[in-house]
């Protein structure tokens, strides 16, 4: 198909090819990385007498995939944090928190927040989607305790739903600050 | 242990004292990004893509263990020579004596096991005595 394709076409598309792939990078070390290629490439063509493209094609090969090249940079760079605020896990919080009182949708959408966040760690994110717990468990035991005792409703249901929002708020604090740093 | 899981190890290996393989090319000489490069994936073993050696140059040039500097050829554009910095040779002469060290104990550990027949010797078709 490529009848036409020469060496230094093959070179072209080679360092399209990593511009694309970096452009994750910091502009400065990509720039740097483009330029190191760039030069190993010109440098190893002025050396071989035969510049036709099954020699460049070799050079290429053992360059590596510039997918691969790109990601030897990325992991030696540090990974940059993500910009702006936790305004993601903050509504993460609210609807997993409280939002599911007003109806499955908001604790859907404050679980897929939470599990799309690029600041929280998949142990967050386990937490994240845990909030709604402490509230339930405190609506169930009240539902037990009233069942089997005949207690005074306001009596037990007052305790232990405030038992269970204080964890869910003390818990959702610490997302938000595990978040933001 | 599967062949696989020591190749895996042995490959972590190879990455890890990388850096320190290229401070020891550059104690005899200045080489240029190609050369240096080549002899580097070379000395690395099978499976090392020349291209992924380059951003550690970049991250060793960063941390001032090497120099580079540019040089005419005769042969195409100028090339970038990287060089040992004093700090480059400090950072060798540390490595290579924790390195003596530890390959030593590795040996001494290995030479012991294989000292102990069937032990460590899947093939060995004796099967383990039970102490009474």
């Amino acid at each position: 198909v490529n009848r036409t394709t020469t060496a230094d076409d093959l070179v072209a598309d080679y360092l399209h090819r990593l511009a694309q792939a970096s452009t994750g990078l910091p502009a400065g070390e990509r720039a740097e990385l483009l330029e190191q290629i760039r030069e190993h490439i010109a440098a190893d063509r002025a050396d071989a007498p035969d510049d036709g493209p099954a020699r460049v094609r070799t050079v290429l090969d053992r360059l590596g995939p510039p997918e691969e090249v790109a990601a030897a940079a990325g992991a030696q760079a540090p990974a940059p944090a993500p910009p702006g605020g936790p305004a993601r896990e903050v509504a993460a919080v609210l609807l997993l928190g409280v939002g599911w009182v007003a109806g499955g949708l908001g604790w859907l959408v404050g679980l897929v927040l939470a599990w799309t966040s690029p600041r929280w760690a998949v142990r967050q994110k386990v937490l994240a989607t845990l909030l709604p717990a402490p509230v339930l468990i405190a609506l169930l035991m009240t539902h037990a305790v009233t069942v089997a005792t005949h207690a005074p409703l306001a009596a037990v249901v007052l305790p232990l739903l405030l038992a269970g929002l204080a964890t869910t708020v003390l818990l959702a604090v610490r997302l938000v600050r595990r978040a933001r740093a | 242990m599967e062949p696989g899981r020591a190749s895996s190890s042995l490959a972590q290996l190879r990455r890890g004292v990388l850096e320190h393989c290229v401070l020891a090319l550059l104690h005899a000489e200045e080489l240029y990004s190609l050369d240096l490069v080549r002899r580097l994936a070379e000395a690395s073993g099978q499976g090392v893509s020349e291209g992924t050696l380059y951003p550690l140059l970049s991250r060793l040039r960063k941390e001032g263990r090497v120099s580079t500097s540019w040089r005419e050829s005769s042969s195409g554009p100028p090339r970038r020579y990287y060089a040992l910095t004093t700090s480059g040779a400090a950072a060798l002469a540390a490595f290579t004596a924790e390195w003596r060290d530890f390959t030593a104990s590795v040996d001494a550990l290995l030479a012991t096991a294989e000292r102990q027949p069937g032990a460590a010797d899947p093939t060995d078709p004796t099967p383990p005595r039970r102490t009474p």
